[in-house]
């Protein structure tokens, strides 16, 4: 029984962590997926959200659940700031140029906020950080459920969103043929400035919920944006479906070795899941090979 | 007034000529062919008409403005559809999704609304997608409306492209090859609905190579070869031209043995 319950344990923290690479992963790979561009710098969209969160409530005494939701607005301004100054000027030319153009912002930015914020850790202690609540037996943080229960909810709508609505389909359709989407009237920018602005709401707003659990700091972005692109990889690269089944996976899987191995082998199983789909499966859990895009 | 005019089109690719000097113009509700041999010049008529490159030099008027350098969402929100030789759609959406995209100018909100007012925007997804389903009716796909546009037959495909096209509620429709791979039962399908497309005021501009098509369709022929108009008529006056016969149809392919032109290629 005891087993079970650590088990259980480790898996809500597994879908917690899991749900926060699904939300970078998400950004990510519908900017693959629809616009043929990678983000290195997406890392630094949760990282400006975090402190984003950080300053609302702790600078200006905003309760936390009012700065997640401002934290996400800082991350709809950054995802358009992204479009507008990093990927836009080099949009249609060598893909390679907004790997660079990203990779060189990337580090701009997690410099930029170590000047600025310093390199000390900070925390920002909620109201629900220390409440514990009893689910059979199992004792859960509050602060962890409430981040799992937004994640999730976030993502549904989202994948209500791109499935049903007509900005949801203008985005699909442009994945998968660009000129043919021009010809439905379809201004690929505005489609770019959706996809970013969502982007960057959804890792401002992983930044925001998790901010409280770990501790801020500027390279944080660093750290989660690698997990991240391995969710987008294994899940197969534009997939939006493989970012949430592989992200989910991904949390719990690191957590049961974190619990049940040692801390050491977390970032070796994750690697090594990358390692055996691009080898056994190149095209992702959830990818098409051939025909590019969607 | 003319609905399309083109003056002195020209474009070059490097050192290629693919147009030199092109001019003609299309009457609102007219039918115009634009045959000649491969590499004749006629899909690139169709990119500098629709904005994929601008021509080198000419002039192109839509309606009252000139469209040439615009870019292809510009010129579609103008009104002017385009199928492709190599069908395109979106090929992992449903039937009736490809359609609903194509209606993405005629569905626009403000952005609040889109955002916060629920019930307006499902109206107003209700209302388009029961007039996709009308175009789909329309095109004979009707019952297939939730299948993934990969899973037609390639007939089918066209005439959903075909559809799609429509449903950008278009004044000039390009259509390139609008027949190309389908068997005569198709073909005539096909005829039948560009002609029903015709009928509701749309004016059509097609590149053909389906002679029997081409003569049956249109009320007039442009002829281009390499990348200049060498004929112009009515399809009777073009299968008698004898300049025609020799650049494009050769050895006596159609024109004289069978008068009107009803030959096959």
């Amino acid at each position: 029984m005891d087993l079970l319950l650590e088990i259980a344990q480790q898996v809500i923290n597994g879908l917690v962590i899991g749900g926060i690479y699904t939300l970078m992963a998400l950004g990510m790979t519908m900017i693959f997926g629809i616009l043929d561009q990678t983000n290195f710098a997406h890392g630094e969209l949760y990282m400006l959200g975090a402190y984003a969160a950080f300053f609302f409530s702790m600078v200006l005494g905003i309760p936390y659940l009012v700065s997640v939701c401002l934290a996400i607005l800082v991350g709809v301004l950054l995802g358009l700031m992204y479009e507008w100054l990093i990927f836009r000027p080099v949009r249609g030319k060598d893909p390679l140029n907004a790997v660079i153009a990203s990779l060189g912002a990337s580090i701009f930015i997690w410099n930029a906020a170590l000047l600025v914020f310093g390199g000390a850790p900070r925390e920002i202690p909620t109201p629900f950080l220390g409440e514990k609540v009893n689910l059979l037996g199992v004792s859960l943080n509050v602060q962890r459920l409430l981040a799992l229960a937004v994640t999730i909810g976030i993502i549904l709508a989202l994948y209500w969103w791109i499935g049903k609505s007509r900005l949801g389909r203008a985005m699909r359709a442009t994945a998968q043929n660009r000129e043919v989407a021009a010809l439905m009237g379809i201004k690929i920018g505005r489609v770019a400035e959706l996809v970013f602005a969502t982007g960057g709401a959804l890792a401002a707003l992983g930044g925001a919920l998790v901010g409280p659990i770990f501790l801020l700091q500027p390279s944080m972005g660093l750290l989660a944006v690698g997990k991240a692109f391995i969710v987008v990889i294994v899940g197969g690269m534009g997939s939006v479906l493989g970012a949430i089944y592989t992200g989910f996976g991904l949390g719990v899987l690191e957590s049961l070795t974190v619990g049940f191995l040692s801390s050491a082998y977390r970032d070796v199983i994750s690697f090594a899941i990358l390692i055996l789909v691009l080898w056994v499966r190149p095209q992702g859990l959830f990818g098409r090979t051939g025909e590019r895009g969607g | 007034m003319p609905i399309l005019e083109c003056h002195n089109l020209s474009r070059s690719f490097g050192g290629l000529r693919a147009l030199s000097d092109l001019s003609f113009s299309l009457e609102e509700g007219e039918i115009l062919a634009l045959i000649g041999p491969n590499g004749a010049g006629k899909t690139t008529v169709f990119n500098c008409i629709t904005g994929v490159y601008p021509p080198s030099a000419g002039l192109i008027r839509f309606g009252s403005q000139v469209i040439n350098g615009l870019p292809t969402h510009e010129v579609a929100r103008k009104g002017l559809a385009r199928t492709f030789q190599i069908t395109r759609l979106f090929r992992r959406l449903t039937l009736l999704e490809n359609l609903m995209v194509a209606q993405y100018p005629f569905s626009e909100l403000p952005l609040w609304q889109t955002l916060l007012d629920f019930r307006k925007t499902t109206a107003l997804e209700r209302k388009l997608a029961a007039q996709a389903q009308e175009i789909l009716e329309f095109v004979g796909l009707g019952k297939r409306a939730g299948e993934k546009a990969e899973n037609l037959p390639l007939g089918d495909q066209k005439r959903l492209e075909l559809g799609i096209a429509l449903a950008t509620r278009p004044s000039l429709l390009l259509l390139d090859e609008p027949a190309a791979g389908m068997n005569p039962t198709e073909t005539e399908e096909m005829v039948r609905l560009i002609r029903k497309a015709r009928e509701s005021g749309v004016t059509v501009l097609l590149i053909e190579h389906d002679m029997k098509l081409v003569m049956g369709l249109s009320e007039r022929i442009l002829v281009l070869n390499q990348g200049r108009k060498i004929a112009e008529g009515t399809p009777r006056e073009i299968s008698n031209n004898p300049l025609v016969i020799e650049a494009y149809l050769g050895h006596g392919g159609m024109g004289g043995k069978k008068e009107g032109g009803h030959a096959e290629t």
